[in-house]
């Protein structure tokens, strides 16, 4: 019996250095860790809306599942320096190879661009859904034009349903945004 | 006695090398040799690991139960496991983010727990040092020179920054896991021959 | 609901297969695979182990531990290992059968990446209780089907000639790398 009391000490009372050695070891990384995120995210929307002064999260829309098993996991509204104001969609709609994590960027009626965060496209061909000559080709587009791939949207050879998906989800995140954030309604 | 103790250390390196001749902790080679960055981060990272755990049961060996020795050697691991993991993600965000669940697992790393069971337990501080030192080095030299192999002709580039000559197309089957399985088996073999050799 | 369901199984089960794409669950897969028999009774104790970790580990972390995340690595192994403990004492005890048949893989599990691995894929997916455990069902599964199909190869192995330094383990892994271009293959099969 006074064994076990006394193993059972043992194991409890490392556990506990150790969980406190732990969180003293968090307190300071855990500030860092959220700093690099937020670093993460500011730099992927400065490169849709690089003249952003401030950006925030709408808090209503956080992992909301639309059209196409399309997840927006949030959304953030941008001011930018000409007092005018954009909005960024953060959402994973399913490619070619998994799911595509992006940042796509609206303002008016039109869209801003698209920035990729995460992907598993077949590298070298999906895969150059990253790359600002496919991507460029969004910037501006208004939102009612049909987002055909070979008709108004260029498509990288050989990745048509990467190109196809990215397309459609620009579209369809698009419609969302008109309906529910464009005209006031935020 | 020296030579005894830097036996300890040399053997780490290709006699019993952990990887390629007592075939552990293999998960984390495979996965982690795809590029130089990473096979470095995770060589660091493991290393710290397995030394400081294998020199912590050796000074606190006296005091640990044997019926309790399991799970106080899992705290002696997960706690350096957990603060490498953290320590990664706050400064070193993009390599963290390329391991994925990998430094986690360190803690489940065959290599670790077994060289704790079959050997830390037993031995002095000293001797602990020594072995960890040498499998902690067996294990990345091993890691690293598969990731320089595989990225430089799997990718084409080195930390990254590309090294082969336009014209050259990388072999990508190399940064896949067939390739990875089969350059261990031609690593494992070549080993062999060697050390055949010598006896 | 269902379709998702039965997507994250087929990804688990083949697309993403633990060994042959995530390179996951290597050392002990190696080791079992010298037997057809160890492979079967290693695969039930991982279904059965994997499924009620996954239970465990999602419960205690999603209703106990906000704000303590980083404490996720610890309190995840020491549930496994505490778990097979367990089951290990409780078969042993009650259903000696099963015992017998998945005996000498239990503790052997603790240290099977996998588990572990499932648990934290898990709660970094964002899984809900449902999900989780049917993605650990998957795992298990394509896990269960990879040790089978080297256990046959290298069965037929055994009777081959093999050239002298690739005698053991190189030829178990030449194998592994051919049957890992086959499971590149099911890439692109979930849209």
């Amino acid at each position: 019996m006074k064994n076990i009391i006394k193993s059972g000490l043992t194991v409890f009372i490392i556990a506990t250095i150790g969980t406190l050695l732990l969180a003293w070891v968090y307190s300071f990384t855990s500030p860092k860790i959220e700093e690099q995120k937020f670093l993460t995210i500011k730099n992927a929307i400065e490169e849709i809306f690089p003249n952003q002064t401030e950006f925030n999260e709408i808090p209503e829309y956080k992992n909301k599942v639309i059209e196409n098993n399309i997840n927006i996991i949030t959304i953030y509204k941008v001011e930018l320096q000409d007092g005018k104001e954009g909005f960024i969609i953060r959402a994973t709609y399913s490619g070619y190879g998994g799911k595509v994590e992006s940042l796509f960027g609206y303002q008016d009626q039109n869209c801003k661009g698209v920035y990729v965060l995460e992907h598993s496209e077949t590298p070298g061909l999906g895969s150059l859904i990253t790359s600002k000559d496919f991507t460029n080709q969004f910037i501006n587009k208004n939102l009612k034009d049909p987002f055909i791939v070979k008709e108004d949207v260029q498509a990288i050879t050989g990745a048509t349903i990467s190109s196809r998906a990215i397309s459609n989800a620009i579209k369809i995140i698009g419609k969302f945004y008109l309906e529910n954030i464009y005209g006031g309604n935020k | 006695m020296k030579k005894n103790i830097f036996k300890e250390f040399t053997k780490g390196l290709f006699k019993e090398n952990p990887i390629l001749i007592i075939m552990l902790g293999l998960c984390s080679v495979l996965a982690v040799s795809t590029d130089v960055s990473n096979a470095i981060g995770m060589s660091l990272g493991f290393s710290f690991v397995l030394i400081i755990a294998e020199v912590l049961v050796s000074l606190f060996r006296k005091i640990i139960p044997n019926e309790v020795r399991i799970p106080i050697f899992l705290i002696f691991i997960a706690v350096p496991t957990t603060i490498v993991d953290l320590v990664m993600k706050a400064y070193f965000p993009s390599l963290s983010k390329s391991m994925g669940v990998f430094i986690p697992l360190i803690v489940v790393n065959c290599i670790v727990l077994g060289r704790i069971e079959a050997f830390s337990y037993k031995k002095n501080f000293v001797e602990n040092l020594m072995d960890s030192l040498g499998m902690a080095l067996g294990y990345s030299w091993v890691i690293i020179v598969l990731s320089i192999i595989r990225e430089i002709f799997g990718k084409g580039t080195f930390l990254g920054i590309r090294v082969m000559p336009e014209v050259y197309q990388p072999m990508s089957i190399l940064t896949s896991p067939p390739g990875g399985f089969f350059l261990i088996a031609v690593f494992i073999a070549l080993l062999n021959g060697i050390l055949k050799r010598r006896s | 609901m269902l379709s998702n369901l039965l997507k994250i199984i087929i990804a688990a089960t083949i697309v993403d297969n633990m060994v042959f794409i995530r390179y996951i669950a290597l050392c002990s897969y190696v080791g079992v695979t010298n037997s057809i028999d160890a492979s079967i009774g290693m695969t039930f104790a991982v279904i059965f182990v994997q499924t009620i970790a996954t239970a465990i580990t999602w419960i205690i972390f999603h209703l106990f531990m906000q704000g303590l995340e980083f404490l996720e690595i610890i309190v995840f192994i020491f549930t496994i290992a505490a778990l097979v403990q367990l089951v290990e004492i409780y078969l042993k005890k009650n259903v000696p059968s099963l015992y017998k048949a998945m005996g000498i893989y239990l503790p052997l599990i603790t240290t099977n990446c996998m588990i572990l691995a499932v648990t934290f894929i898990n709660i970094d997916k964002n899984y809900t209780f449902i999900e989780s455990l049917v993605y650990a069902l998957g795992t298990s599964f394509g896990y269960g089907l990879a040790l089978l199909i080297l256990a046959g190869v290298r069965e037929r192995l055994r009777l081959s000639n093999i050239p002298k330094f690739f005698k053991g383990y190189p030829i178990v892994f030449t194998s592994m790398a051919l049957i890992a271009i086959a499971f590149l293959g099911f890439k692109g099969l979930i849209k």
